[in-house]
């Protein structure tokens, strides 16, 4: 890889990440609809602050990995390593009442692997060395 | 005159039985849901899972929360009484959304917050993360649940190691 190459952000780089900021507003979507959905019966504020700090994290995570910082795409890597098990079976749970749910949910799960992949791709991997 | 009398009441006499039949046919198939179908809801405490059943059949499989170390979910044999769409805990005025109580102190299952992480936790780290006793779901589980399950419907708590003390 020559000197230009690795200082300009690889393709796959600005497409995990890119991905990574419609995982977002995917979430978004699915925390509003939660909300809307109990709104009678549960105050929404518990949620709204856990969700908050959530997206907060994963924003600076992701700005992290846009600039380069190695330790950020590892600390993503860890954070869906240990959060796809407890994802995947509550999306499951949903399916027989909750499809549109169940679909955006496992939209997520699709698009965190294939961000991973691109962020873990050889020319991706060369980058984040670098920086 | 006396006989054609008679004979009417013989009649009613006769037709009698077939009437009460027929007001026993009537009652229980116009309670469709809560006496005419086969419903019933099973509690895994070890798994940490609850399965309704329909007929025998698997309708839900959800991850669930029950009582933590000195508040265990007592196993047996219940049915739901009550049902609350919206409640809040007399006791710890915690908001339990969709309600149905099984047992008279108060033990129920409802909507928690964080349900699916507390289970996992429950099952494989620790019980202190358990509920107050109560059965506790994701909100749109039990929301799922309470609009399936009618009063009356049989709740049964099952635990391995209670069971194994036996």
């Amino acid at each position: 890889m020559t000197a230009k190459e690795l200082s300009e952000t690889p393709e796959k780089v600005v497409t995990a990440v890119k991905m990574l900021y419609f995982l977002i507003a995917i979430g978004v979507i699915r925390t509003s609809m939660t909300v809307i959905r109990h709104a009678d019966v549960r105050s929404p504020y518990f949620l709204i602050f856990i969700k908050l700090a959530v997206y907060a994290l994963a924003l600076f995570i992701i700005y992290k990995i846009s600039k380069g910082k190695n330790w950020a795409r590892w600390l993503l890597l860890v954070v869906v390593t240990i959060a796809f098990p407890l994802s995947i079976l509550p999306i499951f749970d949903s399916i027989a009442h909750n499809p549109f749910d169940t679909l955006l949910g496992f939209l997520q799960l699709a698009l965190y692997i294939v961000a991973m992949v691109f962020l873990f791709h050889k020319s991706a991997s060369s980058w984040f060395s670098v920086r | 005159m006396m006989t054609t009398f008679l004979g009417r009441i013989l009649s009613l006499h006769a037709s009698l039985p077939v009437f009460v039949g027929l007001v026993i046919f009537v009652t229980s198939t116009a309670w469709g849901d809560d006496a005419g179908t086969n419903k019933e809801i099973r509690v895994f405490i070890d798994r940490q899972t609850l399965i309704a059943l329909e007929n025998g059949e698997e309708v839900y499989n959800f991850d669930i929360v029950t009582g933590q170390d000195g508040k265990e979910t007592t196993a047996g044999r219940y049915h739901i009484f009550r049902k609350h769409e919206k409640y809040t805990s007399k006791t710890y005025g915690s908001e339990m959304p969709y309600t149905m109580f099984f047992t008279e102190d108060g033990k129920a299952i409802h909507g928690t917050q964080m349900a699916t992480l507390r289970s996992y936790l429950h099952s494989y780290l620790s019980e202190s993360v358990g509920s107050q006793g109560c059965v506790g779901l994701t909100d749109d589980n039990a929301m799922a649940l309470f609009e399936w399950a009618p009063v009356g419907t049989p709740v049964i708590v099952m635990s391995e190691e209670k069971d194994k003390e036996k």
